[in-house]
């Protein structure tokens, strides 16, 4: 299935807080089944970045285009384009007062309407891709880091949404459940899922991203193939930043 | 000292049990209007717009700021002045109402409080709405952190309920002034008085203690096993 229209497109957006300016004019375009890897230092303004296009902050200027919602509009239908966009937070951001799988049913009773066996049976069959069926019952504070990170990737997958945007999903991570996250991230891009990845594991960027984004000072510095991005920079800025990470 | 007077003490008893009685339909009437005020003054307050803010913040502390029996005192004898005439119940329960909410908003506007901002923001990525947010995410939480104060307010309010007694509503405190008035036994009866409060108040401060226990512990049997038997009697309403 040919898809003309991406799926995000971001045109001249600017966004800041208190006359700070955070994001400085990002033109962006993501094609369905494309996983983007955007890079960058601290501050560069790539958190806010995912935070424009899953409509948790709105942009001062420019459109933003989610597959045909124009969330930059006053009357754009931010309802439906919650249920477009996935969003997985650095601290997973469960809820602790329901179990795992009451956290991946939720969006499915309450926001699709779905009876709940329907829902537990999407719910179970989420929990089995991420690989733990027999945590169902288990609260968040009864998870490890790496475990609930995986529920929280589940519970965005439960929408059927069209993207998902992981915002440093392993930083916060013990070293040794990071790898299990990235796992499911691979498998997530194997299935043709679109994802924006906003990561410090370049490693990971250059084995699973089919482009990466180089953002600094809330710009887009360079884009392009891993392969490129990453082995031979362009600007002086990417190779500084590569210097010091890599 | 004289013997207990057993006779005037059970003499006295039905009629302050009919008062003790009016007490606890009044606690729960006012106890239940200001809940769910001070709910509502709690969202109010955290709303982002201004003119809902303001106004709410006034009411909270005008009533924080002027003694209980004053507001009762003004509901019952100066509204009628600005043409707002009311019996003295209704008068009451609105006194205390008002009142109550205003401390109870802040209970509430802590506890909403003190659900972190990304909680709200998960909830917003899946798509929940204002109220399904509030209502399946930051409420629950919230619940554990204001559920001993509440208890605490139930308490006072319990209490405070004989404020009403200087707009003529027979409470048990006035009930029993009244009875003293006619056979000037003001030590036994006042006594009688004194242990009909303790005797419901006492079970209430139990009620507290237990309930700040159990929510010390963040893995407590309590929540859990209520939640879980919550959502077993309400599958419609939670349906997990």
């Amino acid at each position: 299935m040919s898809d003309p229209a991406p799926i995000v497109t971001l045109d001249e957006v600017h966004q800041g807080f208190d006359g700070t300016p955070v994001l400085r004019g990002i033109s962006l375009s993501v094609e369905a089944g494309e996983v983007v890897a955007v890079i960058g230092p601290s501050g560069s303004g790539k958190s806010t970045l995912l935070r424009v296009i899953c409509g948790l902050v709105p942009a001062n200027s420019g459109r933003v285009l989610v597959d045909g919602i124009a969330i930059h509009e006053t009357t754009a239908d931010l309802h439906r384009l919650h249920q477009k966009v996935g969003m997985v937070f650095q601290s997973y951001n469960l809820f602790p007062h329901m179990t795992a799988l009451r956290n991946i049913t939720l969006g499915l009773t309450e926001v699709l309407r779905l009876p709940s066996d329907e829902a537990n049976a999407v719910a179970r069959k989420l929990l089995a891709k991420v690989r733990l069926s027999d945590k169902d019952d288990a609260y968040p504070d009864e998870l490890s880091g790496g475990q609930q990170q995986r529920i929280a990737i589940a519970r965005s997958l439960a929408m059927n949404p069209k993207v998902i945007l992981l915002d440093e999903v392993t930083a916060a991570l013990d070293p040794e459940t990071v790898k299990e996250v990235l796992v499911t991230i691979r498998e997530l891009a194997d299935d043709g899922m679109t994802l924006i990845i906003v990561t410090h594991e370049m490693g990971f960027a250059r084995e699973v991203a089919s482009r990466v984004v180089f953002m600094d000072d809330g710009l887009v510095v360079e884009e392009g193939p891993p392969s490129h991005l990453l082995g031979q920079p362009r600007h002086a800025r990417t190779r500084s930043f590569l210097d010091k990470v890599l | 000292m004289p013997a207990f007077p057993f006779e005037d003490f059970i003499a006295f008893l039905p009629t302050l049990l009919k008062g003790a009685k009016l007490t606890v339909l009044l606690t729960i009437v006012i106890f239940a209007l200001a809940l769910v005020l001070g709910l509502l003054v709690a969202l109010g307050r955290l709303s982002r717009y201004r003119w809902i803010r303001i106004p709410l913040t006034a009411y909270v502390e005008v009533v924080r700021s002027t003694p209980g029996l004053v507001q009762i005192y003004y509901i019952f004898y100066v509204l009628p002045y600005f043409g707002l005439t009311m019996d003295a119940i209704p008068a009451g329960v609105a006194g205390l109402s008002l009142n109550y909410a205003a401390y109870l908003s802040e209970v509430f506007r802590s506890g909403i409080q003190s659900v972190p901002a990304t909680q709200r923001e998960a909830a917003r990525t899946i798509g929940l709405s204002y109220f399904q947010t509030l209502r399946f995410v930051v409420l629950p939480q919230a619940v554990r952190i204001v559920l001993p104060p509440i208890v605490n307010y139930l308490l006072m309010l319990f209490k405070d309920t004989s404020l009403l007694s200087v707009i003529t509503i027979q409470e048990l405190l006035f009930s029993g002034l009244l009875l003293a008035a006619t056979t000037f036994k003001h030590h036994i009866i006042l006594t009688e008085i004194a242990i009909i409060y303790f005797c419901i108040c006492y079970p209430i401060a139990l009620l507290a203690t237990f309930l700040e226990n159990q929510l010390k512990n963040k893995r407590g049997p309590l929540l859990r096993s209520w939640s879980a038997a919550f959502r077993r009697s309400l599958p419609g309403l939670t349906r997990a």
